[in-house]
């Protein structure tokens, strides 16, 4: 089964690329220096990054997944999420706290809060890396309560990769390990401990897609910037694309940074 | 500027309490709808919301030595060969061959 996921990931990755190097795009910048079409932030779907919010800025992610859990025959269901981000991650550690209300209904009753650390290790060239510390399931309330605290570590690279026609296409590389990010592949949903890895590529001005894996699931996703109201995103993807364990679900995301 | 110092001072408030915690073996269906939150996705992109990415982005584009100073006191430079050094309040410079990298790096500057 590790073998398929690599062979699926690596072959989404080829397209994935081979579409980033067509893309094509003709906005003017505010500078009216140049033409230029910069691809969009290659985010990644699925997995953790430490890559972090600029500090001083907060957001809102309105998430919805079907079936709930991923179990089949089960109703969908979403979550929300509120964060606010401080600290220099290039001179300092970044610190993201967010509130998480886990099921949108009934609204409210279920939640708990996160907060992620990074910081910026590299930067040179034609990448920067960033290592990041997150926390979940913090305070949790309502059914929540009883859940397990979880950590994950990651390491996350932003490259620029130049093609042979000199344009530049936006990536994103991470890697990491968390204590419940493994679901288990006999069915029974049982989450525990191991690693996980993600890419992204920026494919258009406004989108980007990605490829995903923990050591169970394998997850595609694509996200969108609406340029006509910047600072929202918006983010559709498919949770164990394989159903490998039995867990596949389809998400719809909308996020708003401000 | 008042309500981003409340909210920064309730964060860290925040942060302090989240910080002892225990750990925890396997658990069975979570009452998250998902093991990630799509919630991951999308946020990092703000970045691209600041005027400086643009700008440094045009320069380095056309090729056309720039010397941009953020509000935060960094100043970037696009060189004649293309490169863009980023030099820090503090003094510490880094030099990148990426627009992108340079760009998103001089975001959290701004």
């Amino acid at each position: 089964m590790r073998n398929t996921i690599g062979a699926i990931l690596l072959g989404g990755v080829a397209v994935v690329a081979a579409g980033a190097a067509q893309a094509n795009g003709g906005a003017l910048v505010e500078t009216g220096a140049a033409p230029v079409a910069q691809l969009a932030f290659p985010s990644i779907f699925g997995v953790a990054s430490a890559v972090p919010p600029r500090s001083g800025g907060g957001f809102v992610a309105l998430s919805y997944v079907n079936p709930r859990g991923g179990v089949s025959g089960s109703d969908g269901d979403g979550d929300l999420s509120i964060g606010y981000t401080i600290g220099n991650p290039i001179d300092g550690v970044s610190a993201t706290v967010a509130a998480n209300i886990l099921g949108l209904e009934p609204f409210g009753e279920d939640g708990a809060l996160s907060v992620a650390f990074s910081r910026l290790v590299h930067a040179r060239g034609n990448s920067i890396t960033f290592v990041g510390l997150g926390f979940g399931d913090l305070l949790g309330w309502g059914d929540a309560k009883n859940n397990n605290e979880t950590y994950t570590v990651s390491v996350s690279r932003l490259m620029g990769i130049t093609t042979a026609g000199g344009r530049e296409i936006p990536m994103q590389i991470s890697v990491g390990y968390g204590n419940e990010t493994t679901m288990s592949d006999d069915g029974r949903g049982t989450v525990g401990p191991g690693a996980f890895v993600g890419i992204g590529v920026g494919v258009t001005q406004s989108l980007s897609a990605s490829l995903s894996a923990t050591k169970s699931q394998l997850n595609v996703g694509f996200s969108l910037n609406v340029e006509q109201l910047p600072g929202l995103g918006l983010s559709l993807g498919m949770f164990d694309v394989t159903d490998n364990t039995s867990r596949q679900q389809v998400s719809l995301g909308a996020s708003f940074s401000f | 500027m008042a309500i981003r110092k409340s909210l920064a001072l309730i964060m860290a408030a925040t942060i302090a309490m989240a910080a002892p915690m225990a750990h925890a073996g396997d658990q069975t269906v979570p009452s998250t709808p998902s093991v990630f939150s799509p919630s991951y996705t999308t946020v990092p992109a703000s970045i691209f919301l600041t005027p400086s990415f643009t700008t440094i982005i045009g320069a380095a584009s056309s090729g056309t030595p720039t010397t941009v100073t953020l509000t935060g006191g960094a100043v970037v430079t696009v060189n004649a060969n293309g490169s863009i050094t980023v030099t820090l309040p503090g003094g510490a410079t880094n030099t990148f061959s990426s627009g992108f990298v340079a760009s998103f790096f001089s975001g959290y500057l701004s």
